[in-house]
């Protein structure tokens, strides 16, 4: 059984032609599930264990990167393990707005895609990023510049301060052709990797042409892969864009757990 | 050692402080200021500065290295390298040009660094070398 978890803002008008899109083909692959609108005062918590109590197996996340990790954490409070036989709950999600880089990653990049993929519901256990002990990323966490990088016995600081520290846990820079890089950013191995990043200014042809395009305009320098790592900062919180952007306190501990997180799947995923 | 190999690259946008430890290969393009010390191959790039001691299996060194070098197996030491410490290692091959100051000690019957025969200096000077 399925339960669709909508953001508030897809009510809007704007979004009205993809959710009717939504709904139809929905209905045609007979996957209906039970319906939530995720409103202000909704407490999204208390919706997921009910769901999960209901019998309800898999959570579809209907919007964007925001509304992904929204469900995101809320799923992961529900005592569960994946795997488990009879309670095995998954995330999807089906993409409706813009900044969709989980449903990119999962293969559900359109809504016809992101519908096959629940059909097909392929799942695959990967691993999560903890924040300060508390908020869960999926894909990768940016940290402004102008922060440094924590080890067990090292740190590593930045020589200059256009340089940008990602944390990733998935291959979100979409380098999976590039050898350099073809045995990093695996969701399941049990590590992330900290990548510290420069983003050259490219213009006319190079634009369209440079090899950093697709890695979305940046240029990998350093990749250092950890299971902890601490992000230092002079200020006393920084702005985390992790699936969505959060305000924390600094210093920020990031920890892998793995595999805790089971996700549905398609074919063009990115994992 | 291929570039894919690669796991840990330490660019040149970066400064390394403390003791760095690795399983994997680690590509050295920045400043290592501590020790570095790798399970894996070790491959210090052009501009690389590392003022530490050095361990790893095999390694390929281009660029600046203040410290001992203690390898496993093979040590290849580039036409640019600078290398100023004591080299320990079991198969040594030194590019012309490169530069080292300190004491070298190839054994191939046992590990570099547990062999008990005395090191044979090698004295090279630190500037361009002088040509007949």
């Amino acid at each position: 059984m399925f339960a669709y978890f909508l953001d508030d803002w897809t009510a809007h008008k704007r979004y009205a032609r993809e959710v009717d899109s939504l709904d139809l083909l929905l209905t045609q692959h007979g996957i209906i599930g039970r319906r939530l609108r995720l409103g202000r005062l909704h407490d999204l918590d208390a919706s997921a264990r009910d769901c999960a109590a209901s019998g309800i197996r898999t959570f579809v996340a209907v919007g964007n990167d925001g509304t992904a990790s929204k469900l995101l954490n809320s799923l992961l409070k529900i005592d569960w393990r994946p795997g488990e036989k009879g309670r095995s709950l998954a995330l999807a999600v089906l993409p409706i707005g813009e900044e969709q880089k989980i449903a990119s990653c999962l293969g559900s990049a359109t809504i016809p895609e992101a519908v096959q993929t629940l059909v097909g519901r392929r799942t695959e256990s990967i691993d999560v990023g903890k924040l300060n002990n508390r908020h869960y990323f999926m894909t990768l966490a940016t940290f402004p510049p102008k922060v440094s990088l924590g080890f067990l016995s090292y740190t590593v600081n930045l020589l200059d301060d256009e340089h940008q520290v990602h944390i990733c846990n998935i291959n979100a820079f979409n380098l999976k052709s590039d050898r350099r890089y073809q045995k990093s950013f695996n969701p399941q191995d049990g590590t992330f990797e900290a990548v510290v990043t420069r983003r050259p200014l490219a213009v006319g042809w190079k634009k369209l042409f440079s090899k950093e395009r697709q890695a979305g305009g940046y240029q990998i320098e350093s990749v250092f892969p950890h299971q902890k790592i601490t992000v230092l900062s002079r200020e006393k919180t920084i702005t985390v864009v992790a699936d969505a952007e959060k305000q924390l306190t600094a210093p920020v501990e990031v920890e892998i757990e793995p595999r805790k997180l089971l996700v549905v799947v398609g074919a063009g995923n990115n994992l | 050692m291929e570039d894919r190999e690669n796991e840990t690259i330490i660019g040149p946008s970066v400064k390394v402080e403390g003791d760095f430890t690795s399983d994997g290969n680690v590509l050295v393009q920045g400043l290592v200021n501590g020790s570095l010390r790798t399970k894996g191959n070790l491959k210090v790039e052009v501009g690389a500065k590392i003022k530490a001691s050095v361990e790893a299996t095999n390694a390929i060194i281009r660029g600046q290295i203040k410290g001992n070098i203690a390898i496993q197996e093979s040590l290849e030491i580039g036409e640019t390298a600078m290398v100023e410490g004591d080299i320990a290692t079991k198969i040594i091959s030194i590019a012309p040009g490169a530069v080292i100051n300190g004491h070298c000690l190839v054994s191939p019957a046992e590990r570099a660094g547990q062999d008990s025969a005395e090191p044979a200096a090698v004295q090279k000077p630190a500037g361009p070398r002088e040509r007949p």
